[in-house]
């Protein structure tokens, strides 16, 4: 689920290389002197270094869900009774 | 001895008259620009990390005559405040005290002093510039290449006011540690070298 969430926002974001981005710049060009100048607004944009941490820490808890699983009981096993009973 | 007077009288009005004639057709062009056009953009390439940024407080005034673009003097300032990444992290770094330390330095100064190899075709003229930049206190002699756009007539597109306009571009490459930000410290993610690309355009009202 995290790992998900982290790889849709990274989509969303452009699949953006860098490092996150609280603004994003992009260039203009102004018509009378030619002049190329930026120009920057307010845009949150997921970077590889986050999208990495969700794939960490939801890789991280697959781990822990694989290592601390419950044993399954014998008594739920396919043909466990019948064995008991032979005995 | 009359006439010796008309002479001395001649000469004081030569020499008060002299500096405007001789600055007559000098234009002084103001870089302030609330618009936020004039800008200039940095780029840093280690080999872990590239960095690009944009700062757009610029101000500054220029003295240009076209018949004599030799003769070009100036100032162009640049606010340090203006400074700009889009990240956040990367940003509060560069402004504090181990890099850009803004608040003790609030600005970035270049002075032009002298223009050498002049070229000039129409408009537009190119040339070595010979002057002082001033980063984070440090004051170190440059010679950098500029290409000056001479736009007669043209501010009134711009800012509905009858005047000229001069726009001037530059690139250039400083040291960091020439200039003592961070100087000999993290260069595999902040290179030593700094590219420049001063783009900014000067008005002058009628």
């Amino acid at each position: 689920m995290i790992g998900c969430s982290g790889l849709i926002l990274w989509l969303v974001g452009g699949l953006h290389m860098g490092w996150s981005k609280s603004t994003e710049t992009r260039t203009e060009i102004d018509e009378v002197t030619g002049l190329e100048y930026p120009v920057t607004e307010n845009k949150y944009v997921l970077g590889v270094e986050l999208f990495g941490a969700t794939l960490a820490v939801s890789g991280g808890l697959l781990g822990l869900s694989l290592a601390f699983r419950n044993p399954a009981r014998l008594d739920k096993q396919p043909g466990a009774e019948t064995s008991s009973t032979q005995l | 001895m009359k006439r010796l007077h008309k002479i001395k009288l001649a000469w004081a009005l030569a020499l008060a008259v002299a500096p405007g004639v001789l600055n007559a057709d000098t234009i002084k062009f103001d870089f302030k620009d609330p618009k936020k056009v004039n800008n200039v953009v940095f780029l840093l390439d280690a080999p872990l990390e590239s960095i690009n940024g944009t700062a757009t407080g610029v101000s500054g005034t220029v003295a240009f005559d076209p018949a004599r673009p030799t003769a070009t003097t100036g100032k162009i300032v640049l606010a340090t405040s203006s400074l700009h990444v889009d990240n956040p992290v990367m940003k509060e770094h560069m402004i504090d005290e181990e890099w850009m330390h803004v608040s003790k330095f609030p600005t970035i100064e270049f002075v032009v002093e002298k223009m050498n190899k002049v070229k000039t075709s129409g408009t537009t003229t190119t040339a070595m510039i010979a002057g002082k930049l001033t980063v984070k206190g440090v004051t170190k002699k440059v010679n950098v290449p500029v290409r000056l756009t001479y736009l007669k007539g043209q501010l009134i597109k711009r800012n509905r006011v009858p005047g000229d306009l001069l726009v001037l571009r530059s690139d250039f490459k400083i040291k960091r540690s020439d200039y003592g930000i961070n100087a000999g410290k993290k260069e595999e993610k902040v290179s030593d070298e700094i590219e420049l690309k001063l783009r900014v355009a000067g008005a002058a009202p009628h």
